[in-house]
């Protein structure tokens, strides 16, 4: 999220007046002083998180019952975070460790102000709504403007599909949090947030499962944690350090992040949550995370696993492990496994982690998924090792699809550098009565020349992001290129197959493009609004989910929302968060569940036509026959 | 499939109903404060809200004024070290 420019942090709205809070004068909650008129006066004695230095003055004369206990609740004092580093250090470290904690993980804390005005602390602070105050907090601004990198990547599918309550039942945050959650204090020596009486469980909407007409959760109900049924892959973090950087501010970073999924025995289990089988998720402890304070703080390391059971916010209905009982029986790399650890984790996770004969066994009759993937176009898709091999051949052209600085600092040798997010040539400007949309094909053919392609060569696209690699490989489709691939993990890929990287930029000489463009594959908003109720033409929108359900609008859209009728898929359902593209079979079914069918015509739209050209990749990829590019998008339909 | 969260907002109402009675009490107590201090200061106050578009708080004087409060913050700078990791 881009911060706020200072002015906008702190500029009060005319509507705000309009509201209970607008009816007290500023100093009643902040202080200072409103006689004086200068900013140096008026600001003496000045508060500017009142919730926080002082709630029960600020906000517990009105909202007395919240405040009493607000102050011990769990955003506001994270306790149960220096409970799991206290029992991880003995008493002769953990003196440093909390001195540690408190100067680089206590900033994460929250209290009124931060859900209910203004963006958090963590979150670069500024009102939300011009210092309106909201009962419910924004799910964008507040709540995963902290809650981001995990919870708010998976619920609005900036990693995978996103989460079903959103896309189907349109509910935020608060629906499953609600204040008496939110607002409960944590009691002492509370083990984690599980263990908090009014934490959300999905019980508490889903009840009696037991007894309902789905076979499956007769059978693993109570057995198995229902986010082992019901989540999609989500990233995992390890090796978290701290420090401090040349200017004196603390710090921290994670080395190494990855998305997978892994189930293992239930690390956490008490009366309502007594699951055998659970998710869990990598977190980002380390034995040296405080290593800049104190060597070995963690004596005591082992006593809790690093593996915990987690609750990834992307809960699907049917999801490919639940989409066939042998997707998840007997598959021994959905389990995690002893191998699967590094060596100072391998006791802390003791009776976490499944062994072979414990995985649950293959089922012998099953209901086949009926995918049929022969139309996969996979000469579409390279691995390192065929890049490598091929990549001094004459007919190759190797395009790195990142920025200027990521390519500089190592590419693949002999790639040529051509971001289509910054290359001039390829899209109108912003000035341009229809921007953002691709430029006229002479334009677009003497550009791809420019950079040494012919259309009859064999482009290799790669990136650090799938969706990157795709735009660029959505414009050289729609040109005319003969042969298109792109490179399974991108540059993630090329590393961990364990080929080098070039700091050298190659030379090469122009060529003429002939363009043959497949105008078939581009799409006007005029043609996508005759076509709003037409049932053979169904219109995917892949942009994150909290721009297609209107919470958050791309910064050169007039509004936020979406194409009526248009089908919800985020483009990085297809990806996994390091570019390798996801199986074929599993993209062919996600898109089966969400009706999204190859005898149809599908229009891929997205903000600006970057998402969406790399989405009529694809699915173009995928075999889908009739595929077609809505490159006006958003930022163009709002004009209309 | 029953839903539990319509009885959770039974109290989100009663906090509504709370924060009424609260913004009165609230108002009452301040408004005895203010009254000495008004007698004080009645010259200076007078000025203040005239110049002032919602009337009582200079404060808001610069708060509702964009320009103004670019010209005041542009020196203010961040506090979060480059290296930090994203949230979590």
């Amino acid at each position: 999220m881009a911060p706020l420019e200072p002015q906008q942090k702190v500029l009060v709205s005319d509507e705000f007046f309009d509201t209970d809070h607008g009816e007290l004068d500023c100093v009643d909650c902040h202080g200072g002083n409103d006689d004086a008129d200068d900013k140096e006066g008026a600001h003496q004695g000045f508060d500017p998180q009142p919730s926080i230095n002082n709630p029960q003055e600020a906000c517990g004369e009105c909202h007395e019952e919240i405040v009493e206990t607000v102050p011990q609740s769990l955003h506001a004092t994270l306790s149960t975070f220096p409970g799991y580093l206290a029992k991880r250090a003995d008493e002769t470290t953990w003196d440093k460790v909390d001195h540690g904690r408190s100067r680089h993980c206590a900033s994460c804390h929250t209290s009124c102000g931060g859900c209910h005005v203004s963006r958090p602390q963590y979150a670069g602070k500024g009102f939300v709504n011009g210092h309106v105050f909201s009962a419910k907090p924004d799910p964008v601004n507040q709540c995963t403007a902290c809650h981001g990198s995990r919870i708010g990547n998976e619920f609005f599918g900036a990693r995978g599909q996103g989460d079903v309550h959103l896309r189907e039942y349109n509910m935020s945050c608060e629906a499953c949090h609600p204040a008496e959650e939110m607002h409960a204090a944590a009691p002492q020596g509370l083990e984690n947030r599980y263990h908090l009486q009014e934490a959300a469980n999905c019980k508490d909407c889903h009840r009696d499962l037991q007894y309902g007409s789905v076979r499956d959760h007769r059978i693993h109900n109570n057995k198995v944690q229902c986010q082992v049924c019901h989540s999609q892959t989500y990233v995992n973090c390890y090796s978290c350090h701290t420090g401090t950087d040349d200017e004196g501010i603390a710090y921290f970073v994670n080395n190494y992040e990855f998305e997978g999924m892994k189930i293992g025995f239930n690390p956490d289990r008490f009366p309502g949550n007594n699951y055998e089988w659970a998710i869990l998720r990598h977190v980002p402890v380390d034995p040296e995370v405080f290593d800049y304070y104190i060597k070995n703080g963690f004596p005591r390391f082992d006593v809790s696993p690093t593996w915990k059971r987690a609750s990834p916010h992307n809960i699907q209905r049917r999801t490919w492990q639940n989409a066939n009982c042998n997707n998840c029986h007997g598959q021994r790399d959905l389990f995690l496994a002893e191998s699967d650890l590094l060596d100072y984790e391998k006791k802390a996770n003791f009776g976490v982690t499944v062994t072979d004969d414990q995985i649950p066994p293959p089922r012998s009759r099953v209901m086949e998924l009926g995918i049929d993937t022969s139309k996969v176009q996979t000469a579409k898709i390279v691995t390192a090792e065929w890049l490598d091999e091929h990549r001094s051949d004459d007919t190759v052209v190797i395009l790195d699809a990142r920025g200027e600085t990521a390519y500089e600092a190592g590419h693949i040798p002999g790639a040529i550098n051509l971001d289509p997010n910054a290359a001039e040539g390829l899209r109108t400007g912003l000035d341009d009565d229809l921007p953002l949309t691709l430029e006229d094909d002479q334009t677009l053919a003497e550009t791809l020349g420019e950079y040494g392609i012919a259309r009859d060569d064999h482009i290799v696209v790669y990136s650090d992001r799938g969706m990157d690699a795709g735009f660029l490989l959505g414009i050289l489709d729609y040109a005319g290129a003969d042969s298109i691939s792109i490179l399974n993990g991108g540059i993630a890929g090329w590393k961990e197959a364990g080929f080098e990287l070039s700091e050298e930029e190659p030379d090469w000489d122009e060529k003429t493009f002939e363009i043959k463009s497949r105008k078939n594959l581009i799409v006007d908003s005029d043609y996508v609004k005759a076509n709003l109720d037409n049932p053979e033409v169904v219109v995917v929108d892949v942009r994150v989910m909290q721009q297609s359900t209107g919470r958050a609008k791309h910064s050169l859209a007039e509004r936020p929302g979406r194409i009526p009728g248009s089908v919800m898929l985020p483009l990085p359902a297809l990806f996994m968060d390091d570019s390798f593209i996801k199986s074929p079979e599993e993209l062919l079914w996600v898109l089966k569940e969400r009706n999204i069918r190859p005898d149809r015509t599908i229009v891929v739209t997205c903000n600006t036509g970057n998402w969406a050209a790399a989405g009529m990749f694809m699915l173009r990829l995928l075999g889908y026959p009739d595929v077609r590019l809505h490159d006006e998008s958003w930022i163009n339909w709002t004009d209309l | 499939m029953t839903i539990r969260r319509g009885d959770r907002q039974c109290g989100r109402s009663q906090i509504h109903s709370t924060e009424s009675e609260g913004v009165i009490l609230m108002k009452l107590n301040r408004l005895e404060i203010r009254l000495s201090r008004a007698l004080l200061g009645a010259a200076f106050f007078c000025v203040l809200q005239a110049g002032s578009a919602h009337g009582g708080d200079s404060c808001i004087t610069c708060h509702t004024d964009e320009d103004l409060l670019e010209e005041f913050s542009s020196q203010a700078g961040s506090k979060t070290s480059a290296l930090q990791a994203g949230s979590g």
